[in-house]
């Protein structure tokens, strides 16, 4: 049975940096080495408990037991907010994981430093020794950095051992960036306090003072010599070159991975292991020539001791010493070459230039400077001029000038190469991510987002991608948004599962070795919605913009979702509000109904069914001594107001023909229409308007009329067929005063005769084939059915109209009423003429 | 005279076509006016009120023969245009040109010339 692969992580702020590249490149070739998978987690520098950044850090908390058996701390890069007392808490909080520290020396955790005072010391003391200047002015680092308290402190000691005193006013923090060192020279110059040389905790803060010493007239070194730390690949491009203190960052990543897995393995390890710095000297101290600058021979040399002559085991140690190969994979390198000479020398024509070349390729594949490698070649030309150990004497050096030559070329080239290939890959980097980032700031929703990082992230030589996001208030669990195997997305798995895992079960599983970055899904410094994991290869420019693409693409689906969750919850309330206004409506009407139909001389029968959405049809029924009153209408609208309108019409009716039972109708729909009028348009400022027909029924059967509805129908007993009445009114509401045109009309029934009243909703009804009802099939209805009771006769109408439209859009009513002529009464007794 | 800055409108069961001729704005409605075309309708309306007040026309057309049905909200939309340029204190014509073939006109549009004889004519064809 195969013993499970360990996994470890590496904390970081940043993958792209030049600090945090060099610990990472060398972390991951360790962690190759060693055959364990790696989760390089980056947030941001640790926050104070309460200030901004937590979202960022997120990512940090999620790492632990579950994914993990040891942590690597690259503690230099967090530490700046919260100090060593931060740091330290920060280890422990994942006790009992075991835990090493990068950069910082933190108590109880072990920690791999480099020697920042050793180097601070020499670079002062080159200053003042070697140079002869008593006036040297310190940048710091920032305050709660341990690495920058440390070289602080080498200055102040290295003054002191030199007995020069510590003026105040030479020395001013920085942060470690090019803006506050330029700030920090700017201080001092400030201060007008004189001063003859520089020396900055890093290399970013030095470049910012020779930018701030040009600006005032102070050339570098001719005026001012300047020293850094760090020895960053800018230190040797800028001009002037810069001195600068080397620190073996890619080591330190390195050895820090062989610490962790000892203590995986439960084997002990120092507390505290110490790095050597160097010194690298180049123009801005006034020690290099321009020549030197690019890594050239004379830089290297200058960093090795002197090439004396010695044994061969000491020549390719000082070989070694000459190139920084990151990884251990080349060890030996330099005893093949020597050995390829000797086979050159031996007759094999071209075995030196063809190792040479397959070094060059192995060591650019390793991220060395290729240009140390033109130091190689003059270490060894020296020593075959100079004819010590077993290399031959001065007349063989002749016949291999056109051999170092050619390698010189070939080193160039490869230099060339080598960069014109990392400027290449950093330009495809910016394109495709100019790409993303216009997908991904069109992504309004998960799903297109989704689909947004199946079609870009391939582009990014990324294969191996999981996005999962937060599914609970607590963000202890995630649901897998977007999940991409072997550079083909794939279906996530729907459960969600324990934030602590990073991704879904299986994705960080057995099987081949895997490297993976692991990244916060935040918007901004509060908002965070989930984790990333990318697998590691893909240009370091890119997971830090992706970060911040992926977290504002997923912040820009929340809103969208949340806009859109606003609008419909708005609609539904709206339609709630119009469903409760529409029933509050059809509570109106039917309760207003009358509730019993009992005028002397008339069989009456009424209904009314009000539609799902509109309301406002009116009918009443009111008796009198002499008869009675019958009222139908229909307000245009519906809802609420409808419903409204009808009431006020319902109740002005209502009084008025009660005060007086026997006036005009068109002098109550008058008045009724000057009222309305008046609460609708200029009270409500509404628009409602009404229909309405009001009937004077006189127990003769005399029927007096006046206002605006649709037709009136009489199915006269002695024919057997209907007649229609019209209206000639104008509708209530839509003008100030109507009694100029509103007259009375009347007809007389007889014995036997029906007069049915009804809403457009009955005649306007429409089938499939929006047909109408119409008028003639009501008239039919009436005279087919007219010798049935009036209650037969309405539910025969309902019947027919609801049979022809089933689902109808607007309310319906029918009013039925069946005379009986008073016993012994006749038409032509009364005075009618028939 | 300025152009015309109110647009047709086509939906499935409903449309409205203005032309202006000379100083005669016709508007032609076509299809069903039920509740689906009300809120439309009464839209159009406004913005067709403040297009005769801009435009100073003499006389508005509504060609309504192939509007086959017009419920009662729908014919709201139509009250308020005439009390809206009545209340301007525009004298502008309204003329309708109907079919009698159709019920809803003789009806609606019956009542709505009691309503406005001054302005409102029905010219049957």
């Amino acid at each position: 049975m195969s013993k499970k692969r360990r996994t470890i992580a590496l904390l970081m702020d940043y993958v792209r940096g030049e600090y945090q590249s060099g610990v990472r490149f060398g972390v991951e070739r360790a962690a190759e080495a060693h055959d364990v998978n790696l989760v390089i987690a980056f947030g941001e520098m640790l926050a104070l408990p309460g200030s901004s950044g937590t979202a960022q850090n997120s990512i940090y908390h999620l790492i632990g037991a579950e994914t993990v058996d040891g942590i690597i701390v690259a503690s230099t890069t967090l530490c700046h907010h919260v100090g060593i007392e931060g740091m330290q808490r920060f280890c422990r909080s994942y006790a009992p994981l075991p835990v090493c520290s990068i950069g910082v020396a933190i108590d109880g955790v072990p920690s791999l430093i480099v020697d920042n005072a050793l180097g601070i010391e020499a670079a002062v003391g080159h200053m003042v020794d070697a140079h002869g200047r008593r006036r040297v002015a310190f940048l710091g680092g920032p305050a709660n950095n341990e690495e920058a308290d440390v070289r602080t402190a080498a200055y102040f000691r290295a003054l002191a051992d030199r007995s020069l005193p510590f003026d105040q006013r030479l020395f001013a923090y920085g942060a470690f960036t090019i803006d506050s060192g330029r700030a920090s020279m700017r201080e001092i110059l400030d201060r007008g306090v004189e001063l003859d040389a520089v020396v900055a905790a890093n290399d970013a803060m030095a470049l910012g003072a020779i930018d701030a010493l040009r600006a005032r007239g102070l050339g570098v070194p001719e005026d001012i010599l300047v020293c850094g730390f760090d020895d960053a690949v800018i230190a040797r491009f800028t001009k002037p070159s810069m001195s600068t203190i080397g620190q073996p960052i890619t080591r330190l990543g390195a050895r820090a991975v062989d610490a962790l897995m000892r203590m995986i393995d439960g084997e002990p390890v120092p507390e505290r292991s110490l790095f050597p710095v160097e010194l690298t000297l180049r123009e801005s101290c006034g020690c290099g020539s321009p020549a030197d600058a690019a890594g050239g021979p004379s830089s290297r040399a200058r960093r090795a001791p002197p090439a004396h002559a010695g044994g061969r085991e000491e020549l390719e140690r000082v070989l070694e010493k000459s190139v920084a190969i990151p990884a251990g994979s080349l060890h030996g390198w330099a005893g093949e070459l020597l050995s390829a000479l000797d086979d050159e020398l031996a007759g094999e024509e071209g075995r030196f230039l063809r190792a040479l070349e397959a070094l060059l390729d192995a060591a650019g594949r390793e991220g060395a400077n290729l240009e140390h490698f033109q130091g190689v070649i003059t270490l060894l030309r020296e020593r075959v001029r100079r004819g010590p150990g077993d290399l031959r004497g001065a007349a063989l050096a002749e016949t291999l000038e056109p051999i170092w030559h050619a390698s010189r070329v070939l080193v160039g080239s490869a230099s060339v190469r080598s960069e014109g290939q990392q400027r290449l890959n950093v330009e495809l980097a910016s394109l495709y991510l100019s790409w993303s980032a216009r997908s991904f700031s069109t992504c309004l929703s998960l799903p297109i987002l989704r689909r947004m990082m199946a079609s870009e992230l391939p582009r990014m030589q990324f294969s191996r991608v999981a996005v999962s996001l937060y599914d609970d208030p607590q963000r202890s669990t995630m649901v897998p948004l977007f999940l991409m195997e072997d550079g083909r997305e794939v279906e996530p798995p729907p459960a969600s599962f324990p934030a602590r895992l990073l991704a879904p079960d299986g994705f960080l599983g057995d099987g081949e070795r895997w490297s993976v970055i692991a990244l916060p899904v935040a918007f901004g410094d509060a908002e965070k919605f989930g984790v990333a994991v990318l697998n590691s290869g893909a240009n370091e420019l890119v997971y830090d913009a992706l970060r911040l693409q992926i977290g504002s693409a997923v912040k820009a689906a929340a809103l969208h979702w949340e806009v859109v969750r606003q609008v419909e919850l708005r609609e539904r309330l709206e339609q709630e509000k119009v469903r409760q206004e529409s029933a509050v409506a059809a509570r109106i009407q039917t309760a207003l109904v009358p509730t019993q139909l009992a005028v002397e001389g008339l069989e009456l029968s009424a209904i009314m069914k009000p539609a799902a959405t509109v309301g406002g049809d009116y009918y009443d029924v009111l008796a009198t001594a002499e008869g009675g009153w019958l009222g139908i209408g229909d307000v245009a609208g519906h809802g609420l107001a409808a419903g409204l309108v009808m009431l006020m019409i319902q109740s002005m009716i209502s009084a008025l023909t009660r005060s007086d039972p026997n006036a005009s109708p068109s002098d109550i729909v008058s008045a009724v229409n000057a009222a309305v009028y008046e609460n609708v348009r200029s009270r409500l400022k509404r628009d409602e308007h009404a229909t309405l027909l009001l009937l004077r029924y006189e127990r003769s059967g005399r029927v007096t009329f006046a206002g605006a509805h649709d037709d009136l129908i009489v199915c006269r007993a002695r024919t057997r067929r209907c007649v229609c009445i019209q209206s000639s009114g104008v509708w209530v509401g839509a003008l100030p005063a109507i009694d100029a045109m509103t007259r009375d009309s009347e007809f007389v029934l007889e014995d036997g005769d029906l007069l049915v009243l009804y809403s457009d909703g009955a005649t306007e009804a429409r089938d499939a084939h929006r047909e109408q009802f119409g008028l003639e099939r009501l008239c039919s209805t009436i005279e087919s059915s007219q010798d049935a009771p009036a209650d037969a006769i309405r539910d025969r109408i309902m019947k027919e109209v609801e049979g022809w439209c089933p689902s109808p859009d607007d309310d319906m009513t029918v009013v039925v009423a069946r005379y009986s002529a008073p016993r012994g009464l006749s038409l032509q007794s009364a005075g009618f003429p028939t | 005279m300025s152009s015309l800055k109110v647009e047709s409108v086509v939906t499935d069961s409903f449309g409205i076509e203005p032309t202006l001729r000379d100083d005669t704005l016709s508007v032609k409605l076509t299809g069903t006016g039920d509740m689906a075309a009300a809120a439309p309708l009464g839209s159009y309306f406004r913005t067709l009120q403040a297009e005769v007040i801009r435009l100073s026309v003499s006389a508005v057309e509504f060609d309504v023969r192939a509007l086959y049905f017009l419920n009662s909200s729908c014919l709201k939309a139509f009250i308020s245009f005439i009390c809206g340029l009545a209340g301007q204190g525009l004298k502008c014509k309204i003329q309708f040109l109907t079919d009698a073939r159709l019920g809803w006109q003789r009806r609606s549009l019956t009542a709505l010339e009691r309503m406005s004889p001054e302005l409102v004519s029905i010219a049957d064809t």
